[in-house]
């Protein structure tokens, strides 16, 4: 098959991803709009699979959610195609990608202008046995029931930190489940504080209140600075415990609680899914208050890559509004190089753009401190707790290594196979970058991310046979 | 005032720089290795574990490949590390009648060598790898072929030396070589000077750099390999397999040009399949490229239906330091006394491993090897390069 050439490839269709594909969409340009998902909007927008007929009342989308930009997309703008489900398994010098497709196998496609609109993915911190089967992160359950319209139980124990933590309790309880507890890591303090650093953003308080009054009704529990340190059960989870965790980061001696359920939903936190930009040679910046490695980007959104534009959670994260601007920024960016839209008007639009995406950072930067991990939590993971679920190493290898010299990430991954599996590092990197700083005493060195290897998801040697 | 001394400091911490570090330590010599990186970090990290005897030219390229093999064999009773070391026996697959021929007098050749390897029919072949393609004719087998993990042998010498009391500097990389007269006296890293009067060159695919320091040209060129890894799967291959173009890719490149293009097949302990590899001159470029992909992966599943549903899980590509001969370069450098070549393996840098760094301390300790290395001899391109 012959090399398909569009003007813009858009990869990613989330906030970020249909925002930029909005904007783009006006003009008289081929554009190619990819996500890996059956259907565009990603996780934020994500719309039922088909109409619920359990017996649960299904999810309610908040009124709030632009739910027109992601269904209204594409019907009558023969400029803009959509494929779904596909995944960019590479990205090559000249901008050229390798895609795979669901109807057409693996197609190679060649773009003026690339804008990685990937998003972020959930990060967990760790304990022994999380990986019984019953456990299972925020999302996957938020997904279970926006998507399918599916309860992951009908009891279910949440742990995490964060709007998403509330959000899901709330969407369980609309949906007629139960919430057992909530285990929330951070402190009530910090919730409040939230109110101020969402002044102005009416829509988002409204939101929390709707959650929070849900949970009241319901009278659901919820512990703050509290963290699951173990599961426990046979073949399947039984037993939770979780400690009270100090503002130093050390467990409260005494503190300990059992809670016995099968299902536990939990996260703390997103993680850029930054592998596309990097194998591409996008510079990338550690940054704690951001999510961890983000790409690098001028205030056009052009990466350092000429060319190539990153938008969305993968430059910092900070949520859905964030990510809608910073698409229509590229997108505009793009208009711009292109010559499609003259430098003026180019620099008034990207101004109040720009305006609006400074509090949306605050935002930002107040969830990911929420999230933050404390070093001494570190100190505290079981040796027995998996860190790299494809190669199964656990925390006490990664400290027997650390404790033999090892200081970065690449170097341990050559001595463990962490992150050597099938994932590619996807679940445990952002942990070892996190254990690595908390746990090296002396000779820190500076950040180094894992290596990135195409195809970023597997694909049958088969398909690349037929290429 | 200098910042450390050493008897010797050895530059390169892949595969050869910590073989050679490792069998110094052993012989107690005072060695400081320099890696710019981290250990494994370039080539030794990105390459096959083939310890494999068929493909090395019969007379001594091949006889230092059985020594090292033999030493190889024996490794794991010293080595802390798990090296997986596994003698799974090797095939070179024949497809066509014209390859069945060529490998005829190879395995002459080689079994006068010493070599223990035979012919295969047809029969004996899909009984020794019954999951292999029907169109192959037959194969030449050797049961001495083995493998090894390259990165945990790697990180093994270099762990094994740390212990025997070696000095292992990652990070840190070579700025200068300090000459007095025609003897080296030091060499300059960014952290200070290290007085030291001999100096082994095991940079692989960078040595020329080093080379250039002190006036010395050697001619090893990167030369790039990409490599495909699939998902873990239960026993399916047990021998390494290479094609019949494999062989003439490696050494006669003209033959390679008509073939359906070589390739190399091996099981791991863990169960993935490493398949590789394409030889592509492109300097220092370690991208995976569509074409080198798409190569590698049809004819790895011509050869091996099976591979066509199981997933690939990463490509990566890593650089060889190619030869014109195809033979490292090993031993003293006549014009600087002190400096000790040991590069310019090509794909048989860990094969070689073992061999290299015992005849290189060898030659540190009592100034003479066992074997001869003057077939090895940066000066045997002298007349090329003048």
């Amino acid at each position: 098959m012959g090399i398909e050439a569009y003007d813009v490839v858009i990869i990613g269709a989330g906030p970020s991803g249909i925002g930029a594909a909005t904007v783009l969409a006006e003009y008289s340009l081929k554009i190619l709009l990819i996500d890996e998902n059956n259907q565009i909007g990603g996780q934020i927008w994500r719309k039922p699979a088909y109409q619920p007929v359990s017996r649960f009342r299904g999810h309610q989308p908040p009124t709030r959610q632009p739910m027109d930009l992601s269904t209204g997309i594409g019907t009558d703008k023969n400029n803009l195609h959509i494929t779904t489900p596909s995944c960019v398994l590479g990205v090559f010098p000249d901008k050229h990608l390798l895609l795979s497709t669901s109807d057409q196998g693996v197609r190679e496609i060649k773009a003026r202008s690339i804008i990685f609109a990937t998003g972020a993915r959930e990060k967990v911190l760790p304990f022994k046995g999380w990986t019984l089967p019953g456990v299972m992160t925020l999302g996957a359950a938020q997904i279970l029931l926006k998507q399918y319209g599916v309860l992951a139980s009908s009891e279910i124990l949440i742990s995490g930190a964060g709007p998403l933590a509330y959000l899901l309790s709330s969407q369980i309880i609309g949906a007629g489940g139960k919430v057992t507890t909530v285990l929330d890591r951070s402190s009530l303090a910090t919730m409040l504080n939230a109110v101020w650093v969402m002044a102005g953003q009416l829509p988002k308080i409204g939101e929390g209140l709707l959650a929070l009054g849900r949970l009241i009704k319901k009278r659901v529990s919820v512990k703050h600075r509290m963290q699951v340190v173990e599961v426990k059960g046979k073949d399947k989870l039984q037993e939770v415990i979780a400690v009270r965790i100090a503002s130093d980061g050390t467990a409260v001696d005494g503190s300990q609680q059992r809670y016995e359920t099968q299902m536990l939903a939990c996260g703390n936190g997103f993680v850029p899914n930054i592998e596309l930009p990097q194998l591409t040679g996008c510079d990338l910046i550690y940054a704690v208050d951001k999510g961890g490695w983000i790409v690098k980007t001028d205030r056009s959104m052009e990466t350092s890559v000429s060319g190539v534009f990153a938008a969305g959670e993968i430059t910092g994260i900070a949520g859905s509004d964030k990510s809608l601007i910073e698409g229509r920024l590229a997108a505009l960016s793009i208009l711009n190089q292109f010559g499609k839209l003259n430098s003026k008007k180019y620099r008034i639009r990207r101004a109040a753009l720009l305006n609006k995406r400074k509090h949306c950072q605050r935002f930002g930067a107040f969830l990911n401190r929420q999230w933050a991990i404390h070093p001494r939590e570190w100190a505290g993971i079981d040796d027995a707790a998996i860190i790299c679920r494809c190669e199964d190493i656990t925390m006490g290898t990664i400290r027997g290594w650390i404790k033999k010299g090892i200081r970065s990430a690449p170097d341990l991954k050559r001595a463990t196979r962490c992150g050597m599996g099938i994932c590619q590092g996807r679940t445990c990197a952002p942990l070892i970058y996190e254990i690595l700083a908390a746990c090296s005493v002396a000779g820190k060195q500076e950040p180094h991310p894992l290596s990135v290897r195409t195809p970023v998801k597997p694909i049958p040697l088969g398909d690349l046979a037929r290429l | 005032m200098a910042w450390k001394s050493a008897d010797v400091v050895v530059i390169g911490g892949g595969i050869i720089g910590t073989a050679i570090a490792y069998f110094l330590s052993r012989q107690k010599i005072d060695v400081i290795l320099l890696e710019k990186d981290g250990i494994a970090s370039g080539s030794s990290g990105a390459c096959d574990g083939a310890v494999v005897m068929q493909t090395k030219k019969p007379g001594v390229h091949l006889k230092l490949a059985m020594e090292s093999h033999a030493l190889l064999s024996r490794m794991q009773d010293h080595l802390q590390m798990p090296i997986e070391f596994e003698q799974n026996g090797g095939l070179i697959v024949i497809e066509t009648d014209e390859e069945k021929t060529a490998m005829k007098q190879f395995v002459k050749a080689q079994r006068q060598a010493g070599l223990d390897v035979e012919l295969l029919d047809h029969k004996q072949l899909h009984a020794l790898a019954p999951h292999l393609s029907d169109h192959l004719i037959s194969a030449t087998y050797s049961p001495q072929d083995s493998t090894i993990n390259p990165i945990a042998l790697t990180l093994g010498f270099a762990m094994g030396a740390k212990q025997m009391g070696a000095e292992i500097i990652t990070g840190s990389t070579v700025s200068n070589i300090e000459v007095e007269g025609r003897q080296i006296s030091a060499v300059e890293t960014a952290a200070g000077k290290i007085e030291t009067r001999t100096v082994v060159n095991a940079t692989g695919v960078y040595a020329s750099e080093i080379g250039r320091m002190l006036g010395i040209e050697i001619p090893i060129k990167p030369r790039r390999g990409q490599l495909l890894v699939t998902e873990a799967r239960p026993d399916l291959l047990k021998p390494w397999l290479g094609s019949a173009n494999y062989i003439a890719a490696k050494f006669n490149p003209q033959l390679a040009k008509e073939g359906a293009g070589g390739v190399s097949i091996d099981q791991t302990q863990n169960g993935n399949f490493l398949i590789g590899a394409t030889r592509e001159f492109v300097g220092y470029d370690k991208r995976t490229t569509t074409e080198g992909l798409k190569q590698i992966a049809s004819r790895a599943v011509q050869i091996l239906p099976v591979l066509k549903n199981m997933h690939l899980i990463r490509a990566f590509a890593g650089l060889r330091p190619y030869t014109p001969d195809g033979l490292p370069i090993l031993g003293k450098v006549e014009k600087i006394k002190g400096f000790i070549m040991a590069a310019g393996h090509e794909g048989d840098g860990i094969a070689l491993s073992a061999i290299t760094g015992k005849l290189i301390s060898e030659l540190v300790s009592e100034g003479k090897t066992d074997v001869a290395l003057d077939s090895f001899n940066l000066n045997r391109f002298s007349n090329d390069t003048t």
